[in-house]
């Protein structure tokens, strides 16, 4: 349902991404992975309605977007950033409530239901403890669980997440990956951007490569990323430097996925 | 939640409606006070109507005719003195239907006028900084006037409990301005007095004679001041023109340029200005001193606070040697005027004619016999008296009705 | 339910600025001399609650806007053009009070008008608002100076004015006043969802569908207009506008469409408190309202920061 064609997005006046086209449906888990600056972290803001689009054309759940516009796929889709940058003051329990009720009427109460689904969020994401703490007073991985929370309490059709494992330690980089497969699971499409390329058999289905600019490769985890598309993607000699990416070179991905599994209990939702 | 909301929603709308209840009860409940008070003043004026109709058709013997035309001629005269109307420095016009029992006065030259006209024991409060008649501060101590703060920045509640029938002000100062508009809708009127020259003073002299009931001692009074200041420029006509700085406040130094009530002393003192390049009251450099090169310098000092020596100090500071190079530092005509003498230029009250005579004696002492050299340096009541022979009219310290003692 | 009992000392104030004074106790069913200065008491206590309710309501729309917390209504350069603009009429002799608070409230308006034309050309982000807006105030400050200078003995007057109160405040001033204020007060809490999105991250409220740009221009718009009348009514009442947003965020947790209404309340109880403490700060005067703003809510911030350390 999301549909790239021909797509070309610029920053600060500068041409970021060009000629990108691609699609992606409901109930997958998307990677986008690249080089710093490739274009990642642009082609999720264009996603989520911050950036106009530059050239071509971009469409999601019902809602496009041409040369010039916006895509205004309100609540549809829900935005997490790289970096957060919120309030100090406000607790990660505002927090969510603010995110999930969104910037209408201004005399809005947060109803039952709304703090229901808050408390849900935190408690799927282990953060349940940190509701009434104020964001200035949590640790960035703390704060990043929780904001992932915000996104995924609104239960939109898109979930867009800049980063969402980077911050997070062991524990909690396993329950995120969780979340998300069960996101994908409840038929939410989950575009994820990321670094952590050694994790991305564990939780991601297809994966997007930018590089230069243009999309060097999109497909299966398992069929995609091999050393030498890594080394042309990123500009790393690979293959002589094998300490840099040990586990990218090991074969048979289940069995790996099976042991980094049985030592961090990943599993279906609720466990947390 | 929805609890919560619900209450603070609830409190809030609680808080709404008995501000805006208790407003519109008392707005209400002022508008027919109001009704209520526009008919009181209508059967006033229709009394008055009255009045002055039977007056006019008494008949009696020749006897009692001759009292009665006396009687009548008394009380005509009290009853043409209201009601008594005068413009003030705004241009409205104010009207006073009956001799006004309860005034305050917010400045010291106001103040120094209604005593001066005679209207002492009528007032019952006047700002903090009022300091004459001398007899001001025993009156306060007794409570029998009361003192209402500063006239800068007036309290109106203050002001009203001395619950006065009239108020005077400046029309230089923007919150008397205010006052004026708030009192209006009681029908208290405030009279802003303006003191921009020394003809404003003389206007304000007839004003305040006009209001208060005191139009003989006002004309009076207005009379004695004139005759003060043609003493002056009698006694220094044809006498070349002194040049004069006048200082009033040390530091930085502010002089007075033209435009001022000082300005028109100087003139009418037989001196120049040497700052009328000046608009107003302004700061100058020390070093403007030096291109001035005025042949007197006049300091007004306060009551004691600013002291002659340390200005002297301050301006050798500031000058250097070079400060000999100005005429009046080195024949050493700087005085430092205080005390009353020092009220007396800076007031814009009934006494810029004594004023004016104590420039005179200090920019031509030649013309009262006097050297120049005796003069002191700190001038002051105790220190100089001057010179002013029987002929030239004074203005009386008054007696306030009631004081302890007078010093 | 502790944000809503701050709500009850509005009314608690309001009433007891009516009923205390130098005149002394009033009969509310007396004629006379009485009931008009009882009348004068409610105008004070109204003219104080609009003006503490304005700034109140201009400091959270900026705190929120602009991510600072140290904002406060005149950070975008309001006060000193306000104060130009009344330093410059009584300067010319249009020292009367209708031309006064007019002066203030097109001084106001213009020095935001500055300001947004300044920081449109630089992006119209925060930090060029801000920046706009100090580098203003200090330019018209020194221009502020000279015109004092240049008064000489009627500065006193003036500093009436600079000094913020509401003893003078008049019906007619209120009517049109009022107004602005509430215009601008209710402006910031129609986009109060915007701003607490706001509060989220930009970019997450860009995806909300907030443009964040435009947000900027209309809060600042609306700021200023409501500080501006608050200016013209009560002169530059300080502090006041920084501290009520903070009580009500220290009391009722931060997200801003709870805080707003919590610090619009706040910040009229604040200034009603302090004219009314003006009353008697000296026998027979009157004093400032800004150091009663100021020596009131700071202990109070002080205790409040304290207590909710951890």
């Amino acid at each position: 349902m999301l549909e790239a064609d021909s797509l070309s997005l610029a920053y600060g006046g500068r041409v970021v991404l060009e000629g990108l086209s691609f699609e992606a449906y409901p109930g997958e888990v998307l990677a986008v992975v690249g080089p710093n600056g490739a274009g990642k972290t642009t082609l999720l803001r264009a996603l989520s309605g911050s950036l106009e689009v530059a050239g071509g054309a971009l469409s999601c759940c019902g809602f496009s977007a041409a040369a010039g516009e916006r895509l205004g796929a309100g609540d549809r889709i829900s935005y997490a950033p790289a970096y957060p940058d919120v309030d100090p003051w406000i607790s990660a329990l505002d927090l969510v409530l603010s995110y999930r009720m969104g910037p209408r009427r201004p005399w809005a109460r947060p109803s039952r239901e709304d703090l229901g689904a808050a408390l849900e969020s935190l408690r799927r994401l282990g953060a349940a403890a940190l509701g009434p703490r104020r964001t200035s007073e949590m640790s960035t991985g703390e704060l990043k669980m929780v904001m992932l929370a915000a996104a995924l309490s609104r239960r939109s059709d898109v979930l867009l997440l800049d980063e969402p494992l980077a911050y997070l330690d062991l524990r909690n980089q396993s329950i995120a990956m969780s979340a998300l497969r069960a996101e994908a699971r409840r038929g939410a499409l989950v575009l994820v951007a990321s670094h952590e390329l050694h994790l991305l058999r564990l939780y991601a289905d297809r994966v997007l490569v930018l590089s230069g600019g243009r999309a060097v490769a999109m497909g299966r985890v398992d069929s995609v990323l091999s050393e030498d598309l890594l080394e042309r993607a990123y500009g790393v000699p690979l293959r002589e430097e094998r300490a840099l990416v040990p586990s990218i070179h090991r074969a048979g991905g289940a069995r790996e996925r099976r042991s980094y599994c049985n030592y961090f209990r990943c599993g279906a939702p609720g466990r947390y | 939640m929805r609890r919560k909301a619900l209450s603070s929603v609830a409190a809030s709308l609680i808080v709404v409606a008995v501000v805006v209840a208790m407003s519109a009860a008392y707005i209400g409940h002022q508008l027919s006070a109001y009704s209520a008070q526009v008919s009181e003043l209508y059967s006033a004026v229709s009394s008055l109507n009255r009045t002055v109709a039977s007056q006019a058709s008494a008949t009696s013997s020749i006897a009692s005719q001759q009292q009665s035309i006396q009687s009548r001629l008394s009380s005509l005269e009290s009853s043409m003195r209201f009601p008594a109307s005068a413009v003030d420095a705004t241009g409205q016009q104010i009207v006073v239907y009956s001799e006004p029992t309860r005034i305050v006065s917010l400045m010291p030259s106001d103040t120094a006028i209604l005593f001066a006209v005679g209207a002492g024991p009528q007032v019952v409060g006047v700002d903090k900084y009022s300091s004459w008649p001398p007899c001001l501060s025993a009156l306060k101590a007794n409570g029998t006037v009361k003192d209402i703060g500063s006239g800068w920045y007036p309290n109106p509640e203050v002001i009203l409990s001395a619950r006065p029938d009239i108020v005077f002000g400046a029309s230089s100062v923007p919150s008397n301005h205010a006052l004026k508009q708030q009192f209006a809708a009681y029908g208290i009127p405030v009279v802003l007095l303006p003191d921009n020259t020394i003809e404003e003073v003389l206007q304000s002299i007839y004003t305040v004679g006009r209001l208060t009931g005191h139009t003989g001692a006002a004309q009076l009074l207005a009379e004695n001041v004139t005759a003060e200041l043609s003493y002056a420029e009698g006694s220094t006509i044809g006498l070349n023109r002194t040049s004069v700085a006048l200082i009033v406040w040390p530091s930085p130094i502010w002089v007075a340029g033209n435009g001022t009530w000082e300005d028109q002393m100087i003139t009418a003192a037989g001196g120049s200005n040497a700052f009328s390049k000046v608009s107003g009251w302004g700061p100058v450099d020390p070093e403007a001193l030096l291109a001035a090169r005025p042949q007197v310098i006049i300091y007004t000092a306060g009551h004691g606070q600013l002291n002659y020596t340390e200005f002297m100090s301050a301006l050798y500071q500031k000058l250097g040697p070079a400060a000999d190079s100005v005429p009046a530092i080195a024949s050493g005509r700087v005085y430092a005027v205080t005390g009353e003498y020092n009220d007396w230029l800076t007031e814009p009250g009934p006494f810029v004619g004594y004023g004016t005579i104590l420039l005179s004696v200090l920019l031509h002492p030649e013309a009262y016999g006097m050297n120049y050299t005796s003069i002191p340096h700190v001038v002051s009541p105790g220190t100089l008296r001057l010179p002013v022979p029987a002929s030239v009219p004074v203005i009386s310290t008054p007696r306030c009705a009631s004081a302890v003692s007078s010093p | 339910m502790r944000g809503g009992l701050l709500h009850l000392l509005l009314p608690l104030f309001f009433a007891l600025s009516l009923f205390l004074g130098p005149y002394g106790l009033i009969n509310p069913f007396s004629q006379g001399l009485g009931a008009f200065v009882l009348e004068l008491r409610l105008l004070r206590a109204l003219a104080a609650s609009l003006v503490g309710l304005a700034l109140a309501a201009s400091g959270s729309g900026l705190q929120a806007l602009l991510k600072n917390p140290l904002a406060d209504p005149y950070i975008l350069g309001v006060s000193s053009g306000a104060a130009l603009g009344v330093l410059a009429a009584i300067a010319a002799g249009f020292i009367w009070p209708l031309a006064v608070s007019l002066a203030a409230l097109l001084g106001g308006l213009a020095a935001l008008a500055l300001v947004m034309a300044v920081s449109s050309a630089l992006g119209l982000t925060r930090t060029s608002m801000v920046l706009a807006g100090v580098a203003l105030s200090y330019a018209l400050s020194s221009i502020d100076m000279i015109i004092m200078m240049d008064l000489g003995p009627a500065v006193q007057g003036s500093l009436a004015w600079l000094f913020g109160t509401v003893a003078y405040a008049l019906w007619g001033e209120l009517a049109y006043a009022a107004p602005l204020m509430a215009a601008g007060a209710a402006w910031i809490f129609l986009r109060a969802g915007h701003l607490e999105s706001l509060m989220l991250g930009d970019d997450v409220a860009e995806s909300m569908g907030v443009r964040a740009r435009r947000l900027r221009a209309e809060v600042a718009v609306a700021s200023a207009l409501s500080t501006s009348a608050a200016v013209a009514v009560a002169g530059p009442v300080g502090f006041v506008g920084l501290v009520a947003p903070w009580i009500a965020r220290l009391g009722s947790g931060g997200a801003f469409r709870r805080i707003y209404p919590l610090s619009l309340s706040l910040g009229a109880s604040l200034t009603v408190a302090a004219d009314l403490a003006s009353r008697f700060v000296e026998p027979g005067g009157m004093a400032p309202l800004t150091s009663i703003t100021a020596l009131m809510g700071a202990p109070v911030l002080v205790y409040l920061l304290a207590r909710w350390r951890g």
